[in-house]
């Protein structure tokens, strides 16, 4: 994988969002054991303590689990994995929306160009 | 561990010299059978130039043997190699020693080369009694038997080749504890501490024969045989001594640590 | 225990001092990075630490340790320069190695090269230069050592093998063991580190916690360096 990171975000907070991704796009399904920490730091190529320190936050967000030998899994709890998918979408309309505002694009342009586009 | 790192040594230093040991015994092999009809005048020429081949080989061995030895120890210890060398996890006197036995074994076999290249060429009954003639006639005047003349003789060969080696060493590990003209200081430390000992086997040498009251021989055309004798003696035994301290200074001044280049 | 620990460090070559009073530690589990542009006393580092130069004054620790033969089967030294016979097989390279360091897994070694498509009959001398530093490279990751000691492992890669070489780093070295890795490209390893020592004309000029840092600047770790030499 070894995406670019963003430069001014702490790289742990990018990985959060990238393993979310991963989970709510159902990359990985709920139940599905996730890699080791080693496997995740070489396929990002980062830090595995900066991996380590992104599942820690992912698994107090209750999206994923870890079972005490075994490793780490994806969380069994459909709403979780749901709610973090409309938290997902509410982010990404709000950032759209801000960007617009800042256009100066109305609210009824966004609205009618969504219409005219209705194979979306 | 010693012997891992005796044997790594040796095969480098030996790479090379294994070619010319093969092409000198098989000059001295050709030869000897050429020999056979040497008395068909064109092929005793053909026979004394491949002699004469087979003795450039002997004398390039040796030349190349010492060339080995210092190229080795200096490419081991300061140069590229040295980031392996000095990161092995083995002393520096594991190290040392290993140079040491390694370029001993390799003179040895290059002498034992030589001298089975010539004598291939060079046997046959009527040379040896030659030789020994030539010898004994030389000796008559010392009252001393050949063998013993020769085994005196090896022997201080033997030793100044030890310490000559040694020394190398020395002035090698003297010299690159410099920052800069490391090669040049490493001469003149081989040059001076060289002198310094030949000054010392000198007055070693005349402080016995005064003891054995022999001293005005040493200014004088002929000497006698107890003095050729204890010349000798005093010199095999004078290398003997400077090999093993040049070797204890050498590795005193490498345990001090290495600035590599 | 500190991995490594140099306390006040000094060195000189004639009348220059290239470096000042260097005072670092590397904690068990960490990936350090020291960065530097060329020529500011990185490397003399590194070939202090593995007793390739004399110090001039201060100490250097390793688990303990002063600089001597404990430290070396504690260290696996990756130099910038090839320092192998180029006359040798790469699994003649291998077998010595095995025979020097009691960590060495030849198995592990042998996998590598297969996973970074070298062939271990071939002859140094007949490989590139890019082919020659990934044997190096899996020489050394090939140990299990206590502290792996990187001297521009990303020297003369391209960037595709960048990702490679960078793989083959993070899923070698052993748990609780720690890396120091200089560079003089911050961007190609900057998120892989945990700890960064920025060093400018042989003095420690910042050191930090990269995502602190990174935090506090609100730019990357390139960026930062960029703006302290300015």
């Amino acid at each position: 994988m070894g995406f670019n990171f963003k430069n001014d975000t702490p790289i742990y907070l990018q990985i959060i969002e990238e393993i979310k991704k991963l989970i709510i796009t159902g990359k990985y399904l709920p139940e599905q054991k996730l890699p080791s920490v080693r496997d995740f730091s070489a396929s990002f190529c980062v830090n595995p303590n900066t991996v380590q320190k992104a599942l820690l936050e992912l698994e107090s967000d209750g999206l994923i689990y870890t079972e005490r030998t075994s490793g780490k899994f994806v969380t069994n709890d459909l709403t979780v994995i749901e709610n973090a998918k409309n938290e997902a979408i509410v982010k990404l309309t709000l950032n759209f929306l801000n960007e617009a505002q800042t256009l100066g694009i109305t609210k009824q342009i966004i609205i009618d160009i969504i219409e005219s586009e209705s194979d979306l | 561990m010693i012997l891992n790192l005796y044997k790594h040594d040796y095969k480098k230093m030996s790479k090379i010299l294994n070619y010319m040991y093969v092409i000198t015994l098989a000059f001295a092999l050709v030869t000897r059978i050429v020999s056979i009809w040497e008395n068909v005048k064109l092929i005793f020429i053909i026979k004394q130039v491949l002699a004469g081949f087979t003795i450039a080989g002997a004398v390039n061995i040796i030349v190349n043997t010492f060339v080995h030895i210092l190229k080795n120890v200096i490419t081991s210890f300061y140069k590229d190699e040295s980031y392996l060398t000095h990161t092995l996890p083995v002393s520096k006197t594991q190290l040392l020693v290993s140079k040491y036995l390694s370029a001993i074994t390799l003179v040895v076999v290059s002498v034992l080369v030589c001298f089975i290249s010539l004598v291939t060429v060079y046997y046959s009954p009527e040379t040896i009694t030659m030789l020994k003639t030539l010898i004994s006639a030389t000796l008559l005047e010392f009252n001393m038997s050949v063998e013993a003349f020769i085994v005196m003789v090896v022997l201080l060969l033997l030793f100044q080749t030890l310490a000559l080696t040694t020394l190398s060493f020395v002035a090698i590990i003297k010299g690159y504890s410099y920052n800069e003209k490391r090669i040049l200081f490493g001469l003149i430390w081989f040059f001076v501490i060289y002198i310094v000992s030949g000054i010392v086997m000198l007055i070693v040498s005349a402080i016995i024969l005064a003891l054995q009251g022999n001293a005005h021989e040493l200014l004088s055309e002929t000497i006698s045989q107890q003095t050729f004798k204890t010349i000798v003696i005093v010199a095999t035994v004078c290398y003997a001594l400077y090999s093993v301290v040049y070797f204890f200074t050498a590795n005193k001044l490498f345990n001090k640590g290495v600035n590599v280049d | 225990m500190n991995v490594l620990q140099i306390n006040n460090l000094n060195k000189s070559f004639q009348n220059k001092q290239v470096l000042k009073d260097i005072s670092f530690t590397i904690k068990p589990n960490r990936i350090v990075g020291l960065l530097g542009k060329n020529g500011c006393g990185k490397t003399t580092i590194l070939k202090i630490v593995n007793d390739l130069l004399t110090k001039d004054s201060g100490s250097v620790l390793v688990m303990g340790n002063p600089i001597s033969v404990e430290t070396k089967k504690l260290i696996s030294y990756l130099p910038e320069r090839s320092y192998l016979d180029s006359d040798s097989k790469v699994i003649e390279v291998i077998k010595f190695f095995e025979t020097f360091y009691s960590d060495f897994n030849k198995d592990k070694a042998r996998k590598l090269l297969k996973e970074l498509g070298l062939d271990e009959n071939a002859r140094l001398a007949k490989m590139s230069k890019g082919m020659k530093e990934k044997v190096g490279l899996v020489l050394v990751m090939s140990r299990s050592a206590k502290l792996y000691v990187l001297d521009e492992p990303l020297g003369g890669v391209d960037p595709a093998t960048r990702d490679v070489v960078l793989k083959t780093i993070l899923s070698n070295f052993d748990d609780g063991a720690s890396m120091l890795i200089t560079t003089h490209i911050i961007s190609d390893v900057e998120s892989i580190l945990d700890d960064v020592i920025f060093i400018n004309d042989g003095k420690i000029i910042l050191q930090g916690e990269a995502e602190t840092l990174r935090e506090e600047h609100g730019a990357s770790i390139d960026e930062i360096f960029r703006r302290l030499l300015k």
